[in-house]
């Protein structure tokens, strides 16, 4: 069964009670049930200008917390210039198949969504502008883009992909999944790697200004520069690429950092 | 279902032509037709290609007068045109519903007659309280005033102009203006939309509306005092065949003096302007 039936009536009785006078910075809570609740699911987020804050908890429901924070909308009166002071948005979430998607067609106002999601699912959370992303106690894989604010995720049990062009990347696992291809990239932001203390893994690090700071002892092994070759219409194109390799605890899964003008830091979990 | 027996042609015109130097034909005529009902009765035009201008009109009929202008590349497609798009007017007491198009109503099926195409200029004369839904798509505009019913509007690339109304239900036009004007202050709720056109509203000094917006660009503009006002969040939840789409949406409001009946005010790149009666 989809859908459990109590779940779809708990829902729609929560839509048949009268809906209650917003005031402003009130969030709009909504209960949104799994197709297959108890299995994994895939939660896509996917805002222009967003804090997105996904918690994993003991549960088998996704429950949303939306508010707007106040937009520069404005009316002009012959009193004046007034602000709109409610928020104005509307906002999507669809779920098919326990894939559970989050979009919004709000670009001026700032978005503010609170996931309280089970623990097991895989999560895709994007956001551009004036934004935060931050994912706590998931077990699954993690694919994290934020342009201009920070990305932070505790707790984790999987492997993370975050890309964070102007701020920092605070990466924590309680346990890393050995099977999967990791990355914490930054052009201008700090990288913060936590790993369980007898995690073994192996760094691959790229930076062009920053400084390097262990928790571990790293076994740096020598390498050798990467050059790829890509013959196109416009021209042939050759990508230089030299990274350094320092294996911890003996090496394991790959963990890629890269970060132009950012320090990386790496932490024992925990600590 | 009554047709009309009094119809009269006032004035046909018809021109045929097969102009050597492009080979396109045309015809044209006008006619009157007038078809008597009861109150409160209802007008539906759904034109494609010209204007319809509704005005108030004597009790107990509907007169419409019709200006059609039809023209196709060549002969063979200017017949095949006579097939495929022509008037469908259904009239009995309750009102008069005049659709444009094939049977139907799909007037995309000519495709099997590029280039062809009919105007149509539609001046309707309704009787007091006539309620009206009427639009046209390209071309055109549509020009309503001084009726007494509840005004349904809607055009596509030309404007929406409807004065001196009583109430409207819903008005919209994809990129033209939407210019309204109400003689009284309105009572009933209404919805006004556009994609890419400006939106003017004209009300009664004194007249108390509650007005909801969901505005992506564009300004508004108030001659009249008003307070911004919390407006609940909806939310509506469909099952699609297992697929729950669940949508939230919380719009910003306005109230104008003490508030009234519920407009609706969205646009995508138009402004909107608020403002008394001269």
């Amino acid at each position: 069964m989809r859908n459990t039936v109590i779940g779809i009536l708990a829902l729609l009785a929560s839509f048949l009670a009268p809906t209650p006078v917003f005031a402003q910075g009130a969030p709009q809570k909504i209960s949104v049930p799994l197709s297959r609740p108890g299995e994994p699911y895939n939660l896509d987020i996917s805002i222009l200008s967003a804090h997105i804050e996904v918690i994993g908890e003991d549960r088998e429901d996704l429950e949303f917390e939306i508010t707007v924070e106040q937009g520069n909308r404005q009316i002009i009166t012959p009193s004046g210039t007034k602000p709109i002071t409610t928020g104005a948005y509307s906002l999507e979430v669809d779920e098919d198949d326990n894939y559970v998607s989050v979009d919004t067609d709000s670009r001026n106002d700032k978005v503010n969504v609170v996931a309280h999601v089970p623990r097991r699912g895989d999560l895709s959370l994007s956001t551009t502008n004036d934004g935060e992303i931050v994912v706590r106690d998931i077990n699954g894989r993690l694919e994290l883009e934020n342009t201009n604010g920070p990305i932070t995720a505790t707790g984790i049990d999987g492997s993370v992909i975050a890309e964070a062009i102007n701020d920092a990347i605070d990466i924590s696992f309680t346990n890393i999944d050995d099977s999967d291809a990791m990355a914490l990239i930054s052009i201008n932001g700090d990288l913060n790697l936590g790993i369980p203390a007898d995690a073994g893994v192996q760094l691959q690090i790229d930076t062009s200004q920053g400084q390097i700071v262990s928790d571990f002892e790293v076994d740096v092994q020598a390498s050798e520069p990467v050059i790829e070759r890509n013959e196109g219409r416009r021209g042939v194109e050759v990508k230089v690429e030299s990274v350094i390799i320092a294996n911890v605890n003996g090496g394991g899964p790959v963990i890629k950092l890269k970060t132009l003008n950012g320090d990386i830091n790496i932490r024992k979990s925990g600590n | 279902m009554n047709r009309i027996l009094s119809r009269a042609v006032c004035l046909a015109l018809m021109i045929s032509s097969a102009a050597v130097a492009a080979k396109t034909v045309t015809e044209s005529k006008v006619w009157t037709e007038s078809y008597p009902v009861s109150a409160p009765s209802r007008l539906e035009i759904s034109n494609i290609w010209g204007t319809v201008r509704v005005r108030p009109g004597p009790g107990g009929q509907i007169t419409v007068t019709v200006d059609e202008k039809r023209s196709a590349p060549d002969q063979e497609r200017f017949d095949r045109s006579l097939e495929l798009i022509g008037l469908d007017i259904q009239a009995d007491a309750s009102g008069v519903s005049i659709r444009v198009g094939e049977q139907s109503g799909n007037w995309r099926g000519q495709e099997n007659c590029r280039g062809c195409r009919v105007d149509y200029q539609f001046e309707v004369l309704v009787p007091p309280g006539t309620q009206l839904d009427v639009g046209t798509v390209m071309d055109g505009t549509i020009d309503v005033a001084g009726v007494t019913g509840l005004v349904s509007a809607s055009n596509v690339n030309g404007p929406v102009k409807v004065h001196e109304l009583r109430d409207c239900e819903k008005l919209e036009s994809v990129n033209g203006e939407l210019d309204v004007s109400f003689m009284l202050a309105p009572v009933a709720d209404c919805d006004m939309e556009t994609v890419n056109g400006n939106i003017t509203l004209t009300i009664p000094d004194g007249t108390g509306l509650d007005v909801t917006f969901d505005l992506f660009n564009g300004s508004m503009v108030s001659d009249l005092a008003l307070n911004p006002f919390a407006v609940p969040a909806t939310v509506e939840h469909t099952n699609d065949d297992g697929r729950h789409h669940y949508r939230i949406q919380q719009l910003a409001g306005v109230r104008v003096e003490g508030g009234g009946p519920s407009f609706s005010i969205s646009s995508l790149n138009g402004d909107i302007r608020i403002q008394k009666t001269q």
